[in-house]
């Protein structure tokens, strides 16, 4: 039977090597530009596709090149109301495609993130919900149901082309890189 | 079996689509077609008000301001994110300048493209930093 490992050993898992920081700190940077360089392209965005494979490829260690991401987004773009959903809202995301990381069928992924394009206006709704009142934050959804809709095809056309390849990347470079 | 879960996952999005679609057909609010007239107010950074009155037959603001050269802008993740209105530029990134919207008095919670004009609609275009 095998004995579960003491607190210190799983907390030193969780501790980040050199390696893993370079590369959480670079695929935070990367998504950033990722989304720079496709905000020409109406609805389609990449970060959607890279939280997913980040999840999935580093478990609860996604959070990192997540966050370094939304830091950047706060850096460029100063804190604003909307920052406050870029908080959590990616966390959603993450944590549903770490709860589905069994599935295989690039279709599964493409709905995924298709849902979740779907549903980003409403989950973002809350928020202006506190601040300007619930018929404001409904209002706010139903005016912006055109572009969620047009995200939710971006998102899983994105995913269903290129979730499973850059998984097996992603997954490559990472064992390299635990390995050494 | 999993074929058979996806495509029953397939169908589920399918539905909330289709529901999504349903809510906004039946919630959006109504265009007029013909002749209108609509004023649009314009305050700069320094307070100068201008007010700008079009006769139009285009059913949305964005299409009439856009024509007009009032405004200049980009596709944002929820419409027209306007940059530049009469000449003076809104640079968020530099100092968290940007162009309110305000339709009737009221702050308007939809870009200007999406924005539907009746006759004798009044609309403002703020310059707001922070």
């Amino acid at each position: 039977m095998e004995m579960p490992s003491p607190w210190y050993t799983r907390l030193d898992k969780r501790r980040l090597t050199l390696a893993e920081t370079v590369l959480f700190g670079i695929l935070g940077g990367m998504t950033f530009l990722a989304k720079i360089l496709m905000a020409g392209l109406p609805n389609i965005e990449p970060v959607s596709l890279l939280v997913m494979l980040f999840a999935v490829t580093f478990g609860r260690k996604a959070l990192y090149p997540i966050y370094v991401y939304v830091l950047l987004e706060f850096v460029l773009y100063g804190v604003n109301l909307w920052s406050i959903n870029y908080l959590y809202i990616w966390l959603i995301l993450a944590a549903a495609a770490r709860l589905l990381r069994g599935m295989t069928h690039p279709l599964g992924w493409a709905l995924l993130s298709g849902v979740f394009g779907l549903f980003f206006g409403l989950l973002c709704a809350p928020l202006y919900g506190f601040t300007g009142g619930w018929a404001f934050a409904v209002s706010w959804w139903i005016s912006g149901i055109p572009y969620d809709l047009a995200h939710c095809a971006g998102n899983f056309l994105l995913a269903l082309a290129l979730f499973g390849p850059l998984r097996k990347l992603l997954n490559r470079l990472y064992q390299g890189i635990v390995r050494r | 079996m999993k074929n058979r879960k996806l495509f029953a996952a397939a169908a589920v999005v399918l539905v909330l689509i289709a529901v999504f679609a349903g809510v906004w057909f039946a919630a959006r609010p109504a265009t007029s077609e013909g002749a209108k007239t609509i004023t649009v107010e314009v305050v700069h950074r320094d307070a100068r008000s201008k007010t700008f009155t079009y006769h139009t037959d285009k059913e949305y603001l964005g299409e009439v301001l856009q024509a007009e050269g009032l405004v200049k802008g980009e596709p944002g993740d929820y419409g027209l994110y306007i940059t530049e209105v009469d000449g003076e530029s809104a640079v968020f990134e530099t100092d968290g300048a940007y162009w309110s919207f305000y339709q009737g008095g009221e702050y308007a919670n939809q870009s200007v493209d999406q924005t539907p004009i009746n006759d004798g609609d009044a609309f403002s275009l703020v310059y707001t930093v922070g």
